[in-house]
């Protein structure tokens, strides 16, 4: 491994990181945070400069702004998740026809080969997440899934700043980026850190023309980089125990609390970045001769969700909000081994009433 | 051309025999030579509508029941099925009955309206299994809608099997009156093992019963019915506090799903 | 099949959604019998109608009667679009003092109703197509559904779901501009927040629409409770019942 370049770090400068996005984009539809209407978006990119460099994300509950930053990865995830890429929001999983009395199945596929570039800590841990849901920990695999995640190439990137909505290290996530990628990048004071983790990632990162060996120094700095997201963050709550502690409060006042804020909009479960629920439509056209299986993002919070005959279990929105909090926190563990939150922060923004699952877990635990 | 893969692939098979039941409830034996166990279930597809859950009634050499109430969309154009047409599914999913735990012991099966399905093929397993004492009751609401009557003669020789309607009916000589009056009467040994299949409220009374009478909830188990979209873990719909009925069930021992299954609103 | 499509007090949008169908509407026309269908044709059959829809409020003594006999006459009757699903914007006069709107607009003697009513007010509907004006993806899914019997595929959740889905960035969040997805159904394809401004509510309120929560969270928006109550009676769907009670 080590021959191969895997676990040895390097040092770019811009030029070497353009000649990286290029060499990747050669083989790959490049996936990447760029500028669109005011927000950070993961988008398809044409080129290097088409991210947003430069540019800080500021977030609170149910707030976001941009502002401008000296250096270059000056921000952290993008609003949108890469689970719009590998779980899209939309996906016909077969075509039906009528023939010869019976029926002729055509199951569709969807063209993945993506290249994720810029990849922060808790997206990579959201990655993980998906990876068990839809594939690892699922006995009849989801093909769809691993037919888009299978091969993707991962760029990730340390944060060097936080919002004031992130939390991963209160769940343990973030902000360095541990495993599940390919490639690492570190923002530095004299360039990019570069460190491979997986073979082909190494193969390629020796492969550059633009690079200088990174020394000792550099992983200090690394260190010291990682060091100011940190200290951006606070520690919310121990995420050691939470699931049984949750578990003691299923029947806590508070969350009838909640419920007079929460508006059921469904947003925090559509802007997380794990939260995999969706539906299965079918779509028919006028004749009924043919007929599209298409599975579409659903969510705990939809009016219709837990419908047996005709009757949702679930009627009022403060046992959708218990069923939300205690999946991602509780059930998840029990589930997939792992908790479903990555602290990204997510939900906490694009609440449209700025609702903070913080502040609520920490109410819920403590006050039972 | 079926696609390798696919966790939504359909399989085929012909509708083989035809029975109806009652009004808007039909079984049908479909052609299969597929493997599947008593507890499990289905999804059937109907062309069009989409796909739902359904118990498997029982199996025979090559072929598989199914029993149907046409209640939604699905469920309303696969009852219009006629013998010798296609019908489309996959599966079988989900977990089985734990006959093994009850040899040796008695069974008690429990079974509330459309629950039958869930419990008759268990119960045809059960006869010829070294279960030392063998029960079945069954409710249904009214004489019309009584399941298999067909079949009851045969059950009845050869093992304890009890049935009460919601109401009277000038053809039933039968008793009259809920579930619970008939468990009330048992004598029961304290391992007995119970299975049971019914609406929920007639699986919490009972099991509340049966607790009073000694019967520890380790020892009963209770299929549900939950909304379900993938019935393979990952669609969501289906969950019961850190549960997915359609593959961690939809048979649950009940003192492990009781904390969910009894709280409002889980 | 027999078919009939009505029009009350409306500004006829909605049925323009039937020929927006285009091609599809030739194989439709080949599939059911539109009997009745005044803005279409000239040729009208009136009576035992299998399948009808009904666009526009009740606003009129006049209507008030035709609603009944369109009952009478239909085995399923859907109600199009805002104004007849919830009174339609006519129905902000709900709210104002009757004789001086009145005297506003008209100069002589007509016979208008005090207040504009959606018309399951007065007869049973059998099913709702939301919007101002409806779209096509949902009228084909009503033929579709009545022709093969079954359930219409109709949203019931929440605008922000069909938003999300779509990778729109929330207009609320990032531009502080207020937004009635939250309450309002979805099934336009989350129009104007595709173009980065608020929900009108134009497909009416979702069931049990979180207006109190709603209110004190755009507060700081600078939204207050009139200012809400405001945008709902001017949404087309001010008389919903579901929002009548807190307007």
């Amino acid at each position: 491994m080590e021959g191969k370049g895997k676990g040895r770090s390097y040092l770019l400068k811009y030029e070497g990181l353009e000649e990286l996005f290029w060499r990747l984009k050669e083989n790959y539809r490049l996936i990447a945070p760029k500028l669109k209407g005011g927000v950070i978006l993961y988008s398809e990119v044409e080129s290097l400069g088409e991210l947003p460099f430069g540019y800080r994300n500021v977030e609170m509950p149910g707030f976001y702004r941009l502002d401008r930053a000296e250096g270059f990865f000056t921000y952290t995830h993008p609003v949108n998740s890469l689970k719009a890429f590998l779980h899209p929001s939309e996906l016909t999983l077969m075509k039906v026809k009528i023939s010869d009395g019976g029926l002729e199945f055509e199951v569709c596929y969807p063209e993945g080969n993506f290249c994720f570039f810029d990849v922060r800590a808790c997206d990579l841990f959201a990655l993980e997440v998906l990876d068990r849901v839809f594939v690892h920990k699922n006995s009849h695999p989801d093909s769809y899934y691993r037919k888009l995640r299978e091969g993707a190439f991962v760029v990730a990137v340390n944060c060097t700043y936080a919002t004031s909505n992130c939390f991963c290290t209160t769940t343990g996530t973030g902000p360095e980026a541990r495993e599940g990628y390919d490639l690492l990048i570190t923002e530095l004071r004299e360039g990019f850190l570069l460190e491979a983790g997986s073979e082909r990632g190494g193969v390629l990162l020796e492969s550059l023309e633009n690079k200088r060996e990174a020394r000792e120094e550099h992983l200090l700095q690394k260190r010291e980089r990682l060091r100011e997201a940190e200290a951006l963050m606070e520690r919310h709550f121990e995420i050691e125990g939470l699931p049984d502690r949750l578990y003691g409060r299923m029947d806590s006042q508070h969350w009838k609390h909640i419920e007079k804020r929460c508006l059921a909009c469904t947003s925090c479960t559509q802007s997380c970045p794990t939260c995999f629920c969706f539906d299965i439509l079918e779509k028919n056209n006028l004749e009924l001769r043919e007929s599209e299986r298409v599975r579409v993002w659903d969510s705990c919070f939809s009016p219709a969700f837990a419908t047996v005959h005709r009757y949702n279990i679930r009627q009022s929105v403060h046992s959708r909000y218990r069923q939300w909090l205690m999946h991602k926190f509780a059930y998840w563990v029990d589930q997939f081994d792992l908790s479903g939150c990555v602290g990204c922060g997510r939900c906490i923004t694009w609440c449209p009433v700025g609702i903070d699952i913080r502040q609520e877990v920490k109410t819920v635990i403590r006050e039972g | 051309m079926l696609v390798c893969g696919s966790p939504y692939n359909l399989k085929e098979g012909l509708v083989v025999r035809l029975i109806r039941e009652c009004e808007n409830v039909y079984t049908f034996h479909i052609a299969t030579e597929e493997s599947a166990q008593p507890g499990q279930y289905n999804m059937l597809y109907a062309f069009g509508m989409g796909e739902a859950p359904i118990t498997i009634a029982s199996k025979g050499e090559g072929y598989i029941v199914h029993t149907v109430r046409a209640v939604g969309d699905v469920t309303r154009h696969i009852d219009q099925l006629k013998e010798g047409d296609r019908l489309y599914w996959r599966g079988p999913y989900g977990n089985i009955w734990e006959l093994e735990k009850a040899f040796g012991r008695t069974l008690l099966l429990i079974s509330g309206g459309l629950g039958l399905a869930a419990t008759r093929w268990v119960f045809e397993e059960a006869l010829r299994s070294p279960v030392r004492r063998l029960l079945h009751l069954y409710g249904s609401k009214d004489y019309e809608n009584l399941l298999y009557p067909y079949l009851y003669e045969d059950w009845s020789s050869k093992a304890e099997f009890h049935i009460i309607l919601g109401r009277s009916h000038p053809h039933w000589k039968g008793r009259v009156g809920l579930i619970t009056e008939l468990i009330e009467e048992l004598e029961l040994e304290e391992d007995t093992v119970v299975f049971t299949c019914g609406p929920d409220p007639m699986v919490k009374a009972c099991v509340k019963l049966l607790e009073r009478k000694g019967i520890h909830p380790e020892n009963i188990y209770a299929s549900l019915e939950r909304h379900m979209k993938c019935s393979v873990g990952t669609c969501g719909h289906c969950m019961i506090g850190p549960y997915f009925v359609c593959k961690d069930g939809p048979i649950f021992r009940y003192d492990l799903i009781r904390e969910y299954f009894e709280r409002e609103e889980v | 099949m027999r078919v009939g499509v009505f029009k009350f007090s409306s500004c006829d949008g909605c049925q323009l959604a039937f020929f927006d169908l285009e091609e599809e509407l030739l194989l439709l026309s080949e599939m059911v019998s539109i009997d009745y269908f005044l803005e279409a044709t000239s040729y009208n059959r009136w009576g035992n109608f299998d399948l009808s829809f009904v666009e526009g409020s009740v606003s009129t003594p006049e209507e008030e009667e035709r609603i009944k006999s369109i009952r009478e006459s239909s085995k399923f009757l859907v109600a199009i679009g805002a104004c007849a699903v919830s009174g339609g914007i006519q129905s902000a006069r709900n709210y104002e003092d009757f004789s001086m709107v009145y005297s506003s607009v008209y100069k002589g003697h007509y016979w208008v109703n005090p207040r504009s009513r959606p018309i399951s007010d007065f007869v049973n509907v059998d099913l709702e197509v939301r919007g101002c004006p409806i779209n096509k993806g949902a009228l084909k899914e009503v033929f579709v559904a009545v022709m093969h019997q079954r359930s219409p595929q109709l949203p019931t959740y929440p605008l922000c779901l069909e938003c999300k889905r779509k990778g729109n960035v929330c207009v609320v969040v990032a531009y502080q501009k207020p937004c009635l997805g939250p309450v309002t159904v979805a099934g336009c394809g989350a129009l104007c927040p595709s173009f980065e401004r608020g929900c009108y509510g134009c497909y009416g309120p979702v069931g049990k629409p979180a207006l109190e929560a709603l209110q004190e969270g755009y507060e700081r928006l600078g939204l207050g409770k009139e200012n809400l109550k405001e945008l709902l009676r001017l949404s087309f769907n001010g008389y919903n019942k579901e929002l009548r009670e807190w307007l």
